[in-house]
């Protein structure tokens, strides 16, 4: 009895320590107390995991992982006991408020985003172990074509033949270090769905871009491609490798840098020249006498 | 010229002279061997890290993606700014017309050697792939200041290797001439070379002077510049720390500090291990003495603009670097290499009881370690705070710790160059011998007399 007593002090001493010394950030008690209006399901975390990866894990990194990006404080693991400590409501309301390094995603993201991220980090906590049914991953095959005029993918999602209705298919374009995701299109009764590529979209230097398209994760893993569709103007003056760039390749290296570079070089060495002349007519002069 | 002596007195003089400062050449004992075993021992160990490193690649370094620099570049920075008293005492004093600084222009000439010498092979050290060295110059960018920085210290070394050599060339022929059977004859064949047939004729003086002359203006602009352009190597980035405008004056006189320690500590070793109080006076050590404390207050004046004008804006970045050096993580190693390197000279120096011989060299060996300290601060605390944070690296990228090897081949370098002093110290006379005597009023036929025959 005794025990418990003095582990429930301790407990009271150390929240109390660890808010004048952590600065907690607490949600005021009504707003902690919301209910998510989402279900917890694999539908509503899958969506929640697509937001979190938009949003979140540049600064949080993956759950579980413990990799945040370095400041000071660390963002939290979003998997970690502290975190999940949090009621849905008070993570709810620290979206809505942000604090610090912590933005506020109002407006950023909606109400319906917000929960399913919240479910999503739900997905980490032991407590909802066993709630998600684990699904057997779908198959499918993609295929993609561009239309006549290169504005749209015509795509086509079928399994063995049979149309994939109603199925999210997610484009992306290639670039040097990655892809970038640039939208999603949900096909429709026959398995086809057309996207628009969208003004604005950034090609290579000859202004062609290649398109990657693959289901979500509830299917094995599979992709079509689309490559070398013209969408913008060929680059023909990057501002990155215009002539007067300081640290630049020889040919774009500035007139006067040049000039400046090979002129003293070229005036010291002559000298040095000179001087090694003056030390052989040494020689010269002693043989003389 | 003090007063004009007879040929009697002139060639006792000048006998006496030749054999003070042919000790050096001489001297075979225990210490001496020691001394190789010692420096051969440590450089032996620096290079199998080396090759340790070449084997296995930088990974064994404390470098990371944060801290790519490390303390490769801060010993580079050091022994660049080394070098640099080559021109200050060598030239400046000269063309000043401070005869003070003569008997040491020599000492002066060594180190600088020593440390540009060393200073091209610590870049070398701190490539993966020495291996391809050569394609700095088969396709280096002329906008890089990387290329200039080995252009300039190419050309460095060329300057003071020729400013070593021209003065030396009649001290070449005496050796030539008057040193007996207690050197080895293939030495003896070496000075035969190098004098290039000196026989001490006025058209060879006047060549000479005219030579040294020339290279005394030359060294001038390019030592100012072998700094200059290694400060560019920071100062050219947008990294907090580095981007100033005054890093090139903030360089270069902080070589001076550096260079000036490093040469009274020679001095003091020159004047006891081979009896040369004569030589390297308590008046120079006085004179040493107070222009430390000139070029420390030169170097107090950039470091307060260096630190006093961003400290008084705060931007965010430069407030992290400077909250770091002062308060933070790096206060510690910060305040020894401000202290020691700065005000612990400016205050004792100012006491003559301080610029004897010995407690300046002590004094000089503080302020050279806490020189090395500073190039360490300047290079170090700023890259481990970049621009773009990057994401997802174990802990160990973010914070720089120098690992063994990495200490054993940053010391290297040290060894290398008291080798290289030493060894020249052995071949070579560590006072210009003609200069000397003639300023002691002796002949310069009296001292070419054996030569003309």
């Amino acid at each position: 009895m005794k025990k418990k007593r003095l582990i429930i002090a301790l407990m009271f001493l150390s929240a109390g320590f660890s808010t004048i010394y952590g600065q907690e950030w607490v949600a005021p008690e009504s707003e902690a107390a919301v209910v998510n209006p989402l279900p917890f399901n694999n539908a509503t975390v899958r969506e929640g995991k697509a937001v979190y990866e938009k949003n979140c894990k540049s600064c949080h990194g993956d759950p579980g992982k413990n990799n945040p990006i370095v400041l000071t404080p660390p963002p939290p693991d979003m998997a970690s006991e502290k975190m999940l400590a949090n009621t849905d409501g008070s993570i709810f309301w620290k979206l809505n408020t942000g604090r610090g390094a912590m933005p506020t995603f109002k407006g950023t993201i909606t109400d319906d985003q917000m929960w399913q991220v919240i479910n999503f980090i739900r997905k980490f906590d032991p407590r909802n172990a066993g709630k998600l049914t684990e699904e057997a991953l779908k198959k499918g095959t993609l295929a993609a074509t561009i239309n006549s005029d290169s504005t749209s993918l015509d795509i086509t999602a079928d399994f063995q033949g049979a149309p994939l209705a109603g199925v999210p298919v997610f484009v992306q374009v290639k670039k040097a270090f990655g892809m970038l995701d640039i939208g999603k299109v949900v096909t429709d009764a026959n398995g086809k769905a057309i996207f628009r590529i969208p003004d604005g979209t950034a090609g290579n230097a000859e202004g062609k871009a290649d398109f990657v398209l693959t289901f979500g994760d509830e299917f094995e893993k599979t992709q079509a491609e689309v490559q070398g569709i013209k969408v913008a103007k060929p680059v023909t003056d990057n501002p990155l490798a215009r002539g007067n760039v300081l640290w630049s390749t020889n040919d774009r290296t500035s007139g006067w840098l040049l000039f400046a570079y090979f002129f003293v070089t070229g005036l010291v060495w002559l000298t040095i020249l000179y001087i090694v002349i003056q030390i052989t007519k040494i020689k010269k002069a002693g043989q003389k006498n | 010229m003090t007063q004009k002596l007879t040929p009697d007195e002139s060639r006792q003089k000048f006998d006496k002279i030749f054999a003070d400062l042919t000790r050096s050449l001489k001297i075979k004992d225990e210490l001496a061997r020691f001394w190789i075993f010692i420096l051969g021992m440590f450089l032996i160990v620096g290079l199998w890290g080396w090759i340790h490193q070449i084997n296995k690649g930088l990974g064994i370094t404390g470098m990371r993606d944060y801290v790519s620099w490390g303390m490769y570049i801060g010993n580079f920075v050091f022994f660049v700014a080394v070098s640099l008293i080559g021109l200050l005492i060598s030239s400046i004093l000269h063309l000043l017309h401070f005869d003070w600084g003569k008997p040491i222009s020599r000492v002066a000439e060594t180190v600088a050697i020593a440390a540009v010498a060393l200073a091209g092979l610590v870049i070398v050290m701190d490539m993966g792939r020495p291996d391809r060295f050569l394609n700095i110059f088969l396709h280096g960018r002329f906008a890089s200041p990387i290329v200039w920085d080995v252009t300039v210290i190419t050309t460095y070394v060329a300057i003071s290797t020729l400013l070593f050599y021209l003065p030396l060339i009649p001290d070449l022929a005496l050796l030539r001439d008057r040193l007996g059977d207690d050197v080895p004859k293939i030495q003896k064949k070496l000075y035969s070379v190098l004098s290039l047939g000196w026989k001490g004729n006025t058209r060879q003086f006047e060549i000479i002077t005219h030579a040294v002359r020339i290279m005394l203006v030359l060294i001038i602009p390019v030592g100012l510049s072998i700094h200059t352009v290694t400060s560019w190597l920071f100062a050219n980035t947008l990294r907090a720390g580095w981007d100033s405008t005054i890093f090139g004056p903030y360089f270069v006189s902080g070589a001076f500090v550096a260079g000036s320690a490093a040469v009274i500590l020679v001095m003091y070793v020159y004047r006891q291990r081979y009896d040369l109080e004569e030589y390297f006076t308590d008046k120079s050590f006085d004179w040493m003495g107070k222009m430390l404390v000139l070029m420390c207050l030169v170097y107090l004046y950039f470091n307060i603009n260096e630190y006093l004008v961003p400290a008084y804006k705060m931007r965010a970045a430069e407030g992290v670097h400077l909250r770091e050096l002062f308060t933070g993580r790096w206060s510690g190693l910060f305040w020894f290499a401000q202290i020691g390197g700065i005000f612990l000279p400016v205050i004792l120096l100012l006491f003559r009881y301080f610029r004897r011989p010995l407690p300046i060299t002590i004094i000089a060996f503080i302020t050279l370690v806490a020189s090395w300290f500073k190039r360490f601060i300047i290079v170090i605390p700023t890259l481990e705070h970049p621009h773009l944070p990057i994401q997802n690296v174990p802990e160990h990228f973010v914070h720089y710790t120098p690992t063994r090897p990495e200490i054993m081949i940053t010391l290297l370098p040290f060894f290398a160059s008291a080798i290289i002093i030493t060894m020249l110290a052995k071949l070579f006379p560590v006072v210009t011998m003609w200069e000397y005597a003639e300023h002691s009023g002796v002949d310069k036929k009296t001292m070419f007399e054996d030569s003309e025959k």
